[in-house]
């Protein structure tokens, strides 16, 4: 509601006006009463009037017809200003602003009998002015003679002013009221506007597709559109004021959310699920925002619920239809790249067929079907002479000594298809033939139609030429193949000699037409060794050995060899190589000799540093436990300490074997009486021996046999064997036989024993070094006894029966080769 | 004469003292030391009547010292003590052969050394 507020502030002011107004009026009609009560007592008195003229305070005049004041009031003196004496007798029109207006003023009276606020304006003497209203009437006498004017005037000086602010007040009255005109047309446009747009809301809410409700702050449903009531199941008038969580499978989870938008101004994707009354859930995503009053107060809650379940859906094509388009585009990519590939290759044949054709030292042409000149390559510019510009479209048999023989060819080929080795002589500019032979084709389109004519020319005159030249270069080369110290053969395929030069027919003998294995070895088939053709299948040069029928050793290269027909040969170089392999083999020998020589003083000098390193050692056991004895109390201690000592003994006698091993040096070789060694060795067996046994001898066949060997060495190999035959034998009845054999370069000294011989499995590894059936053995002994044996290009053998006895046989040179020594 | 001092020279002191301490319980008076130099020191003034000297020693050898001696021409009754086998052979190379009286292997036999001390006297 409008409520008009102050609309005429001039209002009291007015009213005083009006009642002054009112007030002036009611003067004015006192006076004229006074005035005709004057007239009427006129009569009556003129004091009485003249008192009543005097007492009033408008200023009164009479006024002659000659315009001359008669008589005037106090109140007429006091506004002029002048005394009444002076007054009288003058004239009236002096006394104003605007005299002629005074004077027709009175004029006017004397001619209408009266006139009624005419307005003048009264002069002070002081200069002071005042605005009166003259009401004037003329007087006469009895008779009716008008004797003159009686003029009231009613100062309206104050009543202008209040007339002016009347007008004023009237102007802002009026003003107000179109303020008000105005405010009142706006209230209604808007309460319209309002209402229009309530209205569109109300349209943009009905027509959602999304259920939109409006949630009071205690959770209860204050509004509801069509789609929230479709997509419950339930009328709008049922849902207004129940609970929005009920419509929920998780109406806490819905409570939560609408909670949480009253608390932050709003929640959007809220995810939930609603509820249908026939048991149907959707998925939805809740977006709310609170609405306030005009103050901005908290209302209630706005929200819209976006079916997602829909979405989803929609989302999952999208993706599908996405990755399909991909998939698309990946293929036309590859299909892209494919086409520029195929276009790539396109491009670079048809480079790599130009710059062959132009690379061709032929000349080569295309012909036209009208016989013109279609296109040319370098060579036949340089045969020619012209530019390319000026061959192409001109005649091509215009550039040979027989035209009609060059047009002839051509057109044959159109006709055949085809033409090889044509004869043409071609013609310089500068006038210098040559002959060429002319091969061409036709060729035609995709579809088939004959085009023209590709020919090219084969310059003949350089190919003679160059033939009869090649002829004398295969001469000069063969006859330096000839004179070749080393042999020298071309074999064919089919295994014959094409050519051998001297040296290889003074090995092998002349080959003539018979086949290689025939002529060289002397067979009816090939040599089963031959490894000459192999380069045929590989193509790559081959190097092997062969047995020549004299006996020599031939070191023979094979390579792939092309004749001038094109067919494929086998050069052979061959090297006969006795001499030097037997060099070779010396120098391998003596240097085996050497490694194994090393070898053994390597071994040697770490024996021997080891061995005597551990005597030291012992040797301070052995003292301390000397006299540990001398000064033990406890006799117990006695088999303790003699433990002590045998280990230490056995310590020594193992650094022994140890250092037996070490002792191999290279032998010292002079000659030997072997009976006199074998004599020692069996003696000292006798004195060391612990066995109770018989040892028989019998050297006879040796004696007096001088051999070339290493003295100690020798002695080392018959102690090994005496030792280990005693171990062999039995404690009683023990029985160890020597016996000799004399051969030209060779004596043999077999030790037989009647022991508990030797199995096979122990007979395959008994010279292996550190080989051993003894529990306390090294291992050593036979495998020395076996070096020692090698260095003197000797041999040890070794015969067995198991539980019977063994024998071993030494076998020795009588004289060292040199190559040894 | 009697052999009443003896000397050892020996780098093991280990086989030194408990050498010396058998020596003893034998009646002999030892004296022994680990340092070849000071042990030629000894030879050549000690006065001893037997010598036990070891082949082998850091820095200079029991055929180092030998060497030493014989070109000073002093001569004293030296028995080489040793675990290498070779020694004879060695001693005939360098020709100081004359020089030793005896060889003992290591480990020592201390019987045959007892032994072979009282037939060095006689």
């Amino acid at each position: 509601m409008v409520k008009e507020k102050r609309l005429n502030p001039g209002e009291p002011r007015l009213r005083a006006a009006n009642q002054q107004l009112r007030a002036s009026e009611q003067q004015l009609k006192a006076a004229n009463q006074q005035l005709r009560a004057a007239e009427m007592t006129a009569k009556q008195g003129a004091l009485y009037a003249r008192s009543l003229i005097e007492a009033s305070l408008d200023p009164l005049v009479t006024i002659s017809k000659e315009g001359k004041i008669t008589d005037v009031n106090e109140a007429t003196v006091k506004a002029t200003g002048i005394s009444r004496k002076k007054l009288i007798g003058t004239d009236f029109s002096d006394y104003f602003t605007e005299p002629g207006k005074a004077k027709e003023g009175y004029r006017l009276v004397f001619k209408k009998g009266f006139v009624t606020d005419y307005p003048l304006t009264l002069k002070h003497k002081s200069g002071k002015t005042m605005d009166v209203l003259y009401n004037a009437r003329v007087y006469g006498d009895v008779r009716g003679n008008i004797l003159g004017i009686f003029a009231a005037a009613r100062d309206i000086t104050l009543l202008k002013a209040n007339e002016q602010q009347l007008r004023a007040a009237n102007q802002q009255l009026r003003a107000s009221e179109q303020q008000l005109k105005a405010a009142n047309q706006q209230l209604k446009a808007s309460a319209i506007a309002t209402r229009q747009a309530a209205l569109y809301a109300r349209s943009l809410i009905e027509a959602s597709l999304d259920p939109l409700v409006t949630i009071s702050k205690e959770g209860k449903i204050t509004d509801v559109n069509e789609a929230t009531v479709i997509a419950t199941g339930i009328f709008k008038e049922k849902l207004l004021g129940t609970d929005f969580s009920n419509y929920f499978t998780e109406p806490k989870k819905a409570e939560g959310g609408y909670r949480e938008a009253f608390k932050k101004g709003f929640i959007s994707d809220y995810p939930l699920t609603l509820k249908h009354k026939n048991g149907k859930t959707t998925d939805v995503l809740y977006n709310a925002r609170v609405y306030r009053d005009m103050v901005g107060n908290v209302i209630g809650l706005f929200a819209a619920a976006r079916d997602v379940s829909e979405l989803k859906a929609n989302e999952q094509q999208l993706r599908a239809a996405n990755q399909q388009l991909r998939a698309s585009e990946q293929q036309l990519k590859a299909a892209n790249q494919q086409l520029r590939a195929a276009e790539i290759t396109a491009k670079q044949t048809a480079l790599y067929a130009r710059s062959l054709i132009e690379a061709s030292l032929d000349p080569l042409v295309t012909i036209s079907k009208e016989g013109k000149i279609a296109d040319v390559n370098e060579a036949t510019i340089k045969a020619t002479g012209v530019p390319r510009d000026k061959l192409i479209g001109s005649d091509f048999s215009i550039y040979f000594t027989e035209p009609g023989k060059a047009r002839e060819g051509y057109q044959l080929v159109f006709k055949k298809g085809f033409v090889s080795d044509y004869p043409l002589t071609l013609r310089h500019k500068n006038g210098k033939l040559m002959d060429v032979l002319y091969n061409a084709t036709i060729y035609k389109d995709t579809k088939g139609n004959v085009i023209g004519v590709f020919a090219a020319a084969r310059d003949i005159t350089a190919h003679k030429l160059a033939e009869t030249m090649a002829q004398e270069e295969r001469k000069r080369f063969f006859n330096v193949l000839e004179t070749l110290p080393t042999m020298l053969c071309l074999l064919t395929p089919d295994h014959h000699i094409v050519f051998a030069n001297k040296s290889f027919r003074d090995k092998f003998g002349e080959p003539g037409i018979r086949y290689c294995y025939e002529s060289c070895f002397g067979r009816r088939k090939p040599c089963e060794f031959c490894e000459s053709f192999k380069v045929l299948e590989t193509g790559k040069p081959h190097r092997w050995e062969v047995n020549a029928p004299d006996g020599s050793i031939i070191e023979a290269y094979d390579f792939p060899f092309v004749d001038t027909d094109g067919s494929s040969l086998v050069l052979e170089m061959d090297i006969d190589v006795t001499e030097q392999r037997k060099t070779q083999k010396a120098l391998l020998d003596s240097r085996t000799e050497m490694e194994r020589a090393k070898r053994l003083t390597d071994i040697g000098v770490l024996a021997a540093t080891v061995a005597h390193e551990l005597r030291n050692p012992l040797a301070a056991i052995g003292m301390a436990m000397h006299n540990i004895k001398k000064k033990r109390v406890n006799p117990e201690l006695d088999r303790h300490l003699a433990t002590i000592n045998t280990k230490i003994t056995e310590s020594d006698q193992i650094i022994d074997n140890l250092l037996f091993y070490s002792r191999l040096r290279s032998p010292d070789y002079k000659r030997v009486n072997i009976c006199d060694i074998l004599d020692e060795c069996t003696e000292e067996f006798g004195k060391k021996s612990k066995k109770d046994m018989n040892l028989l001898k019998d050297l006879n066949t040796i004696k007096g046999v001088i051999i070339e060997a290493d003295e100690l060495q020798m002695k080392e190999v018959f102690n090994n064997i005496l030792s280990n035959a005693q171990d062999a034998i039995p404690a009683e009845k023990g029985l160890i036989n020597i016996s000799a054999e004399n051969e030209d370069e060779f004596i043999n000294v077999l030790i037989k024993d009647n022991g508990c011989g030797i199995g096979e499995d122990v007979m395959k590894k008994m010279f292996d070094p550190f080989f051993t059936t003894k529990a306390k053995g090294t291992g050593l002994g036979l495998s020395v006894c076996k070096q020692i044996l090698d260095m003197h290009d000797g041999k040890i053998e070794v015969k067995s029966v198991a539980g019977k006895g063994t024998t071993l046989i030494v076998r020795l040179p009588k004289k060292i080769s040199a190559g040894r020594k | 004469m009697a052999i009443e001092r003896i000397l050892i020279i020996d780098d093991d002191i280990y086989l030194c003292d408990e050498f010396a301490e058998s020596l003893k319980s034998e009646g002999y008076s030892v004296d022994y030391t680990d340092d070849p130099f000071k042990g030629e020191e000894l030879i050549r003034s000690g006065g001893y009547d037997a010598i036990l000297l070891d082949y082998r020693m850091p820095v200079i050898t029991g055929i180092d010292i030998l060497r030493n001696l014989k070109t000073d021409n002093i001569k004293k009754r030296i028995f080489i003590v040793t675990g290498r086998p070779s020694v004879e052979q060695v001693l005939r190379e360098e020709n100081l052969s004359d020089m030793v009286s005896g060889i003992f292997k290591k480990p020592i036999d201390f019987e045959y050394l007892l032994k072979s001390l009282n037939k060095a006297t006689s």
